[in-house]
């Protein structure tokens, strides 16, 4: 990062805007679903990380996600741990599970890897919802938010946004992220040349889940609830489906995804098409993909270029 | 106490028909290398094409399953020929198929609402069989279940269009080749596939209650099975769905109904853990 | 950062795209600064629906809260200390009747109808956690919320021990500590062992099956495990015995089971609870059953959607012979019980369920609170609202500072007990009757 360059300066712009909007008088509304964004872009940031980068397709990163915001709010409700500190515990978690998972599962190759996380999910779903202990089907209520102030708690998804952002470039320039990609290219080579590939995934995915459990934490700080719902097929599909859209394997795909995807959802939320709201989201998402098949990144990148 | 009874019969019920709708998703997987992440929208939009052709249309039923079926193959054909065959890579497989999904999801919900209707039974009642009562329903689904199962298998392993199968299942370039035309057994195998889903749905839907989100637990199973059993082994898929069916109805009946499912999913994670090709690590020669 | 990595674009080129970008965003913040979604149309009371609304539930409660709303305008609309409003209803969708879809769906929904429709009053609620999470959110917001459907007292309980916070919160459903189901249920449950006593047809009632969904609401009810609660404690003080005791998953598909292990004690009555889908299918697989040499047991129960007016079609039928409570019978409970019912079905070709008459009389209440209070806001209108003594559609409403929610002893339509006969909901029983009337033996 030598010399300061216009994109960065656009990067910052745009970033004191984002800031700045919420604030507007009569802009609050943006608040919620705007928070909401920026830990979804979070989650997606982390998908994206192993798969954009390491190649490793998951389908179950809501519970990475969930598993951190179950611990978290356990931990922050039950032992009075301060929030930041159980939201870091709690993600912590996540990642210990994702090794313990993954161990296994990644000295494979082929698809067994994506089944294991797609099985992942539903486990977590069906346990937490048999045992009382985990809150049962109706799940934990009375989270104690990370901040009462709904603007802060803005700032700071986007802070979190940010980091996780800047975690990723970290990691992608550092000497792991070289052989994350070259494993991701060709996984033989990578060995002959004295990569240990299973080692470069196992911390891949920690990473990962790492980060996606810090977005699942803050999002049960948010809400003050979380059920077992959380692994359902929204939060394990949304992180592809932002990256996909948005660009995977580039730095910021995920982040234009969510905000393409989660502006896309917000606006339909209008009368005229109350029951098919829906399908009209699901419909008009395909569309794009379809048309854009590598990503808004990519075009984006072919217009300013 | 009739227990061991009630978990043979039940076990053998819920195994055939795990059996029934994991055997096309398998073969799918196997020949065209395709994960279909919309597998389960296939049984879905079964259950609502009887339910909107019996109860809407007042068709009568032998008509309904006559209906069904032509237009599963037929949604299976140009389901190949429209999306599946041009997929190449397995991300632009998932992305695709879960769209297709959501999409046909949502539109059932427009259609439909999301409230739970159901079906009538073909063969409505129950029997007692050594002192446990069966649903006659449930009894024809794992009879029917189990014919088709074998003419799967004669159809896999004994004719013409079979050895086409398993050999785009083994090498797709060798058996073009050999001159078997891999986009004709693709879009036969979806077909097959679809209209497994849509003869499930016409056999288990009357027995519980259709709903738009019911074929996602049918896709986990599918997967299940396919990660136990091996990827298009068609022996295999059928031992797994026997597994997986059995150990279901052992915890529901001995331990606590709560946790059959999960427990059923772990067990395919240890297996993972354990055997990590599967259990018996082949597949479709 | 990404954009930096690819091949070096000209300068020129990428300070104009910075540019356009800032400024669109500019101009889109702007247009809706202008476009200020607060601000307050004239005269207007924004009432914000909180409903799972591609779900019938939901549907029903709007219909109904858009006809009490256009009733209310036609007649002059409400009057303020200053001036006449007219009500407006915004709605959004918290999905919640779907057992699969997150608890935080409704919370958003919650914030979105504060945030971006500017409601100033909640009408809504139904699945039980959705209600609690939502209103741990009203001391922040300070709005009364309305809970029309949700069955527990669970929100009630927190208005005595924690007033400040939780004061915002009214309910229009029973399950509170006036309006608990147990009561009720034990006196008819007793009604029919009497019965069963003097009738060799009917099954032996004294043997009791409990089987009941794993989900928050059944939990004082049922007990945890399954069977371990005081209502039952109280059963079997009246000689009752349980023989059977279990609690089905939300996803449970198929209960062949269960059948089978309840038919090895041939209970006399299934105490069934549930909200969700699978109290279809087990109406069904209970009817389709083989019971012999057992009778074929009473199936009855707090299930939310047994008295709902599909639950026949829904069942195909099935349901023959099912008791529920709560069910909407047609039955004059005050004057405007079966005119509202006549009026809603003329309009929309349907009988109302519970959750269209506790939001009509829902809206009617709070327009007589906000006369009463002169404004809209929170703290006036609350007190209000606890003044509420109203003789609605479902029966006789009564607010106190202590009570904020129904109280069973006035008249009211979750009284009754409602028999599924060919089609029609009969009741069979008041809490006031000394006897079950008009009962079928399944």
């Amino acid at each position: 990062m030598s010399a300061v360059r216009p994109s960065h300066l656009a990067g910052i712009a745009l970033l004191v805007v984002l800031a700045v909007l919420p604030a507007l008088p009569g802009m609050r509304a943006l608040l919620f679903p705007l928070t909401l964004t920026n830990i979804m872009a979070t989650l997606a940031i982390a998908w994206n990380l192993l798969f954009g980068y390491a190649g490793l397709l998951s389908l179950g990163h809501s519970f990475f996600f969930g598993a951190a915001g179950y611990a978290s709010a356990i931990l922050s409700k039950s032992y009075g741990i301060p929030v930041p500190v159980a939201m870091v515990i709690g993600a912590a978690v996540s990642s210990g599970i994702a090794a313990l998972v993954g161990l296994p599962s990644l000295k494979l190759r082929g698809h067994y890897f994506v089944l294991v996380t797609l099985v992942l999910p539903a486990v977590a779903y069906q346990l937490t919802n048999a045992l009382d202990v985990l809150g049962g089907h109706d799940g934990i209520f009375g989270v104690p938010p990370l901040v009462r102030d709904s603007y802060a708690v803005y700032l700071g998804s986007l802070f979190l946004m940010l980091a996780s952002l800047v975690a990723s470039a970290f990691v992608i320039r550092s000497r792991l992220g070289v052989e994350m990609i070259s494993v991701r290219e060709d996984e033989e080579a990578a060995k002959a040349l004295g990569v240990d590939t299973p080692r470069v995934k196992l911390y891949a995915l920690m990473i990962s889940a790492f980060l996606s459990g810090l977005a699942g934490a803050y999002w049960a700080h948010l809400n003050g609830v979380i059920s077992p719902s959380v692994y359902e097929l929204e939060k394990a599909s949304m992180p592809l489906l932002m990256s996909v859209l948005g660009g995977k394997g580039t730095l910021l795909g995920p982040v234009i995804g969510a905000y393409v995807i989660q502006t896309l959802f917000e606006s339909l939320k209008i009368e005229a098409i109350a029951t098919a709201r829906l399908f009209v989201f699901a419909a008009a998402t395909f569309a794009i993909y379809r048309i854009f098949p590598q990503g808004l990144m990519g075009v984006l990148r072919r217009v300013i270029g | 106490m009739a227990e061991p009874l009630v978990v043979f019969f039940y076990g053998l019920v819920t195994s055939l028909i795990f059996a029934l709708y994991s055997v096309g998703f398998s073969l799918v997987f196997g020949v065209a290398r395709v994960i279909d992440a919309a597998y389960g929208i296939w049984y879905t939009t079964a259950a609502y094409l009887v339910y909107a052709l019996v109860t809407r249309l007042l068709l009568p039923l032998p008509v309904t399953v006559v209906v069904v079926v032509a237009s599963m193959v037929a949604l299976g054909i140009s389901y190949y020929a429209v999306l599946v065959r041009g997929l190449q890579e397995k991300v632009e497989m998932i992305m695709t198929t879960f769209l297709v999904a959501l999409m046909a999801q949502y539109l059932i919900v427009a259609i439909f609402t999301n409230f739970p209707w159901s079906i009538p039974a073909l063969f409505p009642g129950s029997t007692q069989v050594l002192g446990v009562s069966l649903f006659n329903q449930q009894v024809a689904a794992a009879i029917t279940a189990f014919l088709l199962l074998l003419v799967l298998w004669y159809l896999v392993y004994r004719t013409k269009m079979g050895l086409a199968i398993r050999a785009v299942a083994q090498d797709k370039e060798a058996a073009l080749l050999m001159g078997i035309n891999p986009d004709r057994v693709m879009a036969f195998t979806l077909a097959l596939s679809c209209s497994l889903a849509g003869i499930a749905a016409l056999l288990q839907a009357p027995n519980s209650v259709i709903s738009p989100t019911m074929g996602w637990p049918m896709l986990t199973l599918a997967f299940a099975v396919v990660v136990l059993g091996g990827m298009g082994d068609f022996f295999g898929a059928i031992i797994a769905s026997f597994i997986i069916g059995f150990s279901y109805q052992l915890i529901t009946n001995l331990v606590n109904p709560l946790y059959s499912m999960a427990a059923a999913l772990a067990m395919i994670l240890l297996v993972l853990w354990l055997r990590p090709r599967g259990l018996f690590g082949r597949s479709l020669e | 950062m990404a954009t930096a990595t690819s091949s070096k674009p000209s300068r020129k080129t990428l300070y104009i795209a910075v540019g356009v970008v800032i400024v669109i965003a500019l101009i889109a913040a702007a247009v809706l600064v202008v476009m200020n979604p607060f601000q307050q149309q004239q005269k207007e009371i924004v009432i914000g629906l909180s409903l799972p609304l591609t779900n019938p539930v939901g549907i029903h409660a709007r219909k109904a809260a858009e006809l009490a709303v256009e009733e209310i305008n036609a007649a002059g609309g409400v009057r303020l200390k200053d001036g006449v409003y007219r009500l407006r209803l915004v709605a959004e969708d918290t999905n919640e009747m779907d057992p699969l879809i997150p608890v935080d769906q409704g919370v958003a929904a919650f914030k979105r109808l504060i945030e971006v429709h500017g409601a100033q009053v909640i009408v809504g609620g139904v699945r039980t956690d959705v209600v609690v999470a939502q209103t741990q959110l009203l001391s922040q917001y300070k709005i009364v919320y309305l809970d029309i459907e949700s069955n527990q007292g669970i929100v009630e309980g927190k208005v005595k021990d924690d007033y400040q916070n939780y004061k915002y919160y009214f309910h229009f459903f029973g399950g509170g500590p006036k309006s608990s189901a147990g009561p009720l249920i034990i006196g008819f449950l007793q009604r029919l062992k009497d019965m069963s006593a003097k009738d060799p047809k009917m099954p032996d009632v004294s043997k009791v099956a409990l089987l009941a969904e794993n989900a928050l609401w059944t939990v004082g009810l049922a007990g945890r495990p399954a069977g371990n609660s005081t209502f039952f404690k109280r059963l079997a003080d009246l000689g009752f015995k349980l023989v059977y005791a279990e609690l089905y998953p939300t996803t449970e598909s198929d209960f062949s089971s269960y059948l089978a292990k309840m038919k090895a004690q041939c209970p006399g009555v299934i105490v069934f609870l549930f909200s969700g889908p699978p109290g279809i299918i087990f109406t069904k697989q209970w009817q389709d059953y083989d019971w012999s040499p057992c009778k074929k047991p009473i199936v009855f129960g707090p299930g939310l959607l047994g008295g709902f007016s599909w639950f026949w079609d829904q069942t195909q039928g099935k349901a023959q012979g099912t008791i529920w409570w709560p069910s909407t019978v047609r039955v004059q409970v005050t004057p405007k019980t079966v005119e509202f019912i006549d009026k809603f079905k003329r309009r929309y070709g349907e009988t109302p369920n519970t959750a269209a008459i506790d939001a009509y009389d829902a809206i009617y209440v709070l327009k007589d609170a906000l006369e009463r209070a002169g404004t809209w806001q929170a703290e006036e209108l609350v007190k209000a609202l606890e003044q509420t003594d109203y003789v609605g559609v479902m029966g006789r409403i009564k607010f106190s500072r202590e009570n904020h929610g129904l109280d069973f002893t006035y008249e009211n339509i979750y009284r009754y007990f409602g028999q599924w006969q060919n089609g029609e909901l009969v009741p069979v029983w008041e809490s006031t009757w000394p006897e079950i009337k008009n009962l079928l033996i399944p």
